[in-house]
């Protein structure tokens, strides 16, 4: 193992070289991230602060304060968006990181030849290729995890009624492990797209698109992970789901248990819940508590690091293929 | 006699498939021994590149075996080889410093940055890879490859973009390697008179087969260039090529045995002519010198 360190520690200075402005570039770049994302931390406090010296509270019933507690929703509501954007950047990193491991740092080595200069120099092929591995992935782990807390941190400014709803795609997707894990995906599945096209154009292009592909699936599929919880509950009752529940599915059950058939009561004619009650249904829900967070997050997180190790393995045979 | 540093048998290499498939070695077989330096000449598209990329540990032949400084795997040893491709390949965003700085890291425990420092010397420290000119690069690549303190050093048409001052300084610095350390050169060139003179050891290639190989000298002295009147008998020698004007015949011939003096006005010919006789005449049997015929399979398990 020690000789391992050994062996990578010139390629991973030299790659280090190599790539040193665009690493620089990246480090002022979550540099401006992380003021932004205070930036809006310290509007949000504003914003409560201005509510509580204007005397109100937002459920005051008191006619001065309609327009103070407008402004504040107003206010609130944009820096929500705000955060959200930032979300959406984590969770596209991944697909830009792909991009650039995949163009600019392996398959650009073919267009200018230095892949010859690298490959015949005492180190080995794969020393090479672990050298990019680590000289990308440890800095774009750190960045998107210090990225990922402040983000989360700035949510937590964010009073009532305006947290974070836990199961959209830029919070999900953004908090936790998630990112981490996604990122060094992208990284693998980079490496993986430049030596198999060793063309910097279409390898970049087809890294963002591999990198968003999988984002995008298991954006869609990530709630099956994990099973839900399922509820039923008399027609006049009330929904037992707990808050801050994501309610994956809900709708009407028959006594027999089965889903009712669609089309059986309409819901726009006004007899509807006569209808119901004719048919003598119940309630049913489908939803994830809360506190399924982090078992949802564990188990995408060990796909994600599955299909980056098998990328990974992919790439190393695919260079083994190519150096002969 | 010291040991094979190449050692070829039935090499050959094709690339691309089926239908685009081009071949740029076919049986190729040679020994190359140590401490010699040696001209990889033949015509443009003969192999040379290939051959020097197989013998890198760059690529693996497609049939046939290459054993490399005793290493059946020459990529296996590839700390102990040095090579500067045709088109001298640099990282161009790195400056000439770093570049230099560079070679340290990717060769830690073999590094020499005094001899690299030396040959790259001339070239400005700080300007970045990518605004130097051809003979530049072509430096700062040699530099690279001597700061190795390579066993074997492939260099792929090593003295195309240089000057002739350059040419001259260089080709000084690589004699004074194999001198002083044994280093074995392998260069290649499509201009022979580029290495003429620097080389004493010779590997002809043409259509990816080593048609003359073996110590300069000893392939020069195996060939006699006579004139005489057209007509009379060459045998028993092997007509490489011949050529009439008028009544008188000049001809290169592969010596079996003296030539009749009597008969014949003989001479021998430059590396040049023969080189050039045998370009015009691709049916001329192939010339290995012992010292250049690839031994049997046992005696490369013995010497490995």
């Amino acid at each position: 193992m020690s000789s391992t360190v050994t062996s990578l520690r010139g390629p991973v200075r030299v790659a280090l070289r190599l790539h040193r402005r665009t690493l620089w570039a990246a480090l002022a770049a979550v540099a401006v991230g992380i003021v932004c994302l205070l930036t809006v931390a310290l509007l949000a406090e504003r914003a409560v602060a201005d509510l509580a010296s204007a005397g109100c509270t937002l459920s005051s019933d008191a006619r001065p304060c309609f327009q103070a507690a407008r402004d504040f929703t107003d206010r609130m509501i944009r820096i929500d968006r705000l955060l959200t954007y930032a979300g959406f950047a984590l969770v596209a990193l991944p697909a830009v990181v792909a991009a650039f491991v995949a163009g600019p740092v392996i398959a650009r080595e073919w267009e200018t030849g230095s892949i010859k200069l690298s490959w015949s120099q005492s180190t080995s092929p794969a020393a090479w290729l672990a050298a990019r591995l680590v000289t990308i992935a440890l800095p774009v782990v750190g960045g998107i995890v210090v990225l990922s807390a402040v983000l989360s941190w700035s949510r937590t400014q964010l009073t009532y009624p305006f947290p974070a709803i836990w199961e959209e795609a830029t919070a999900f997707g953004a908090t936790g492990t998630v990112p981490v894990a996604g990122a060094l995906l992208a990284v693998a599945l980079g490496a993986l797209a430049g030596l198999l096209l060793r063309r910097t154009v279409p390898a970049l292009m087809v890294a963002l698109a591999a990198s968003g592909l999988v984002a995008f699936v298991l954006s869609s599929v990530r709630f099956r992970f994990w099973p839900m919880v399922k509820v039923t509950y008399p027609l006049e009752g009330v929904s037992p789901v707990p808050k801050w529940s994501y309610v994956v599915e809900q709708g009407y059950v028959t006594a027999g248990g089965d889903p009712l058939p669609a089309g059986t009561c309409s819901p726009s004619s006004l007899n509807f819940q006569d209808c119901l009650a004719g048919h003598g249904v119940r309630h049913y829900e489908h939803y994830h508590p809360a506190s399924h967070f982090w078992p949802l997050q564990l188990v995408e997180t060990g796909i994600l690091l599955a299909l980056a190790a098998l990328a990974v393995f992919a790439a190393f045979r695919v260079l083994r293929r190519l150096h002969g | 006699m010291t040991g094979a540093v190449i050692e070829a048998r039935g090499l050959a290499m094709t690339y691309g498939r089926r239908g685009g498939a081009r071949t740029a070695l076919d049986g190729c077989s040679f020994r190359l021994p140590a401490e010699h330096v040696c001209a990889l000449v033949g015509p443009n598209g003969a192999g040379k590149s290939t051959l020097l990329n197989l013998a890198a540990g760059l690529a693996r032949p497609s049939a046939g075996s290459l054993a490399v400084l005793g290493s059946a795997d020459p990529s296996a040893v590839r700390d102990r080889i040095a090579y500067v491709p045709q088109d001298k390949p640099l990282y161009p965003q790195l400056t000439v410093a770093d570049t230099l700085w560079a070679g340290g890291e990717l060769n830690p425990g073999r590094w020499d940055a005094g001899i690299a420092g030396r040959i790259a010397g001339p070239l400005p420290q700080g300007a970045r890879v990518r605004t130097l000119s051809g003979g530049q690069r072509t430096r700062l690549a040699l530099a690279l490859a001597l700061g190795k303190r390579p066993e074997l050093m492939l260099l792929d048409e090593p003295m195309a973009d240089l000057d002739p001052l350059a040419r001259h300084e260089l080709m000084g610095v690589l004699m004074a390697e194999t001198a002083e350390h044994g280093t074995t050169i392998v260069m290649s060139s499509h201009i022979l008179t580029e290495l003429e003179g620097a080389c004493d050891f010779l590997l002809f290639v043409d259509g990816g087969r080593v048609r003359l190989g073996g110590e300069a000298e000893d392939i020069v002295s195996a060939h006699a260039l006579v004139t005489g009147q057209a007509g009379r008998d060459l045998a028993p020698h092997t007509v490489v090529e011949s050529r009439t004007t008028g009544r008188q015949l000049t001809a290169l011939l592969r010596k079996e045995g003296p030539v009749d003096e009597s008969l014949w006005a003989t001479k021998e010919p430059s590396l040049e002519e023969l080189l050039l006789a045998h370009l015009r005449s691709p049916d001329a049997p192939p010339l290995l010198t012992p010292g250049a015929v690839a031994g049997t399979v046992r005696e490369a398990v013995v010497s490995a």
